[in-house]
């Protein structure tokens, strides 16, 4: 199947790949995978306290598409706040990088993934004023 | 000719609509039905009979390939209750089982560095096998208690292994090609 350059360039020369400490709790973590082509994928974000996203890291195992749906992705979500970064919408990714069809899927992976960390990122920060005011 | 395709594929090949089947008598009825309707029989015939006999061949093909594997036969059997499947939309988000997924992916990976990398992979193809068969006994379990929503679940997760069994070899094979 036919890439697109967008894609390929992410693909070869995918930005922010790595991790965060999981267990920092300005860290947020978030795990989605793909039951029918078996892909899976993690994102996570490091908010500041004016909550805005400092830095993000992805792992991502599956095709050329997911890869780059997760580059992308860690790329615009830097210097976002929590708000902004989960008004991120697949159409909005899959568009930048010219998904066919059959890759669509790619870029909702890529949506769950930026939702789930920000829950987990948010669930934290709950839990971590729960513990101060015990 | 007449072709009946309102039948579901277990009553096209008069077997019990449950995940333990006889794939012996599932592989002699299909043999039986394929040879009945298969096209070279139709060449003297009408388009009409051609056309439905190269249907019926595709539907019993098709029919066939989905109850002979234990996955696919699982999920036709949650699609026969009505439970519905969209590999589009459907995601995983247990993170214990991801991370799980993603650990084993990473010792794929990382085999190469083993001092037995065959021995490695050999390992992982063990587990993955292990870790399906008790997601069949819990599909099993879901399925018999009519939890639909758990059932399609262990359906899911049994995907993750299939492709990790695909990964696996193409592994062995890219070791096998450096030897050479």
């Amino acid at each position: 199947m036919a890439y697109g350059e967008k894609v390929l360039d992410h693909y070869e020369n995918p930005r922010n790949v790595g991790a965060l400490d999981k267990d920092d709790t300005s860290v947020g973590t978030g795990m989605v995978g793909a039951p029918a082509c078996g892909d899976v994928m993690k994102l996570q974000i490091q908010v500041g306290d004016n909550g805005v996203i400092e830095d993000a890291k992805f792992k991502t195992y599956g095709c050329g598409s997911a890869i780059a749906s997760s580059s992308l992705l860690t790329e615009w979500v830097k210097g976002k706040t929590l708000d902004e970064a989960s008004q991120i919408k697949n159409s909005d990714i899959a568009e930048e990088l010219a998904l066919p069809p059959v890759k669509i899927h790619c870029s909702v992976l890529a949506e769950d993934a930026i939702r789930a960390a920000i829950n987990d990122y948010q669930g934290r920060q709950v839990a971590v004023a729960e513990k101060q005011s015990a | 000719m007449e072709f009946n395709f309102s039948r579901n594929y277990f009553e096209l090949f008069e077997l019990e609509a449950q995940f333990h089947i006889d794939r012996e008598v599932l592989s002699n009825r299909y043999q039986t039905l394929q040879s009945q309707f298969h096209p070279d029989r139709f060449i003297e015939s009408n388009d009409q009979d051609k056309r439905v006999a190269m249907q019926a061949t595709t539907f019993i093909n098709e029919a066939h390939k989905t109850l002979w594997e234990e996955p696919s036969r699982a999920r036709y059997l949650l699609e026969l209750q009505g439970v519905s499947f969209d590999s589009e939309q459907d995601t995983t988000q247990d993170m214990d089982f991801l991370m799980a997924q993603m650990s084993l992916r990473e010792q794929i990976d990382e085999a190469d560095n083993q001092e037995d990398p065959f021995e490695t992979l050999d390992e992982l193809a063990r587990k993955a096998k292990q870790e399906k068969s008790l997601l069949m006994e819990n599909y099993q379990a879901h399925f018999n208690a009519q939890q639909w929503n758990d059932a399609k679940e262990s359906v899911l997760k049994l995907q993750f292994f299939t492709r990790l069994q695909q990964q696996i070899n193409q592994k062995q094979e890219a070791l096998e090609e450096q030897l050479l």
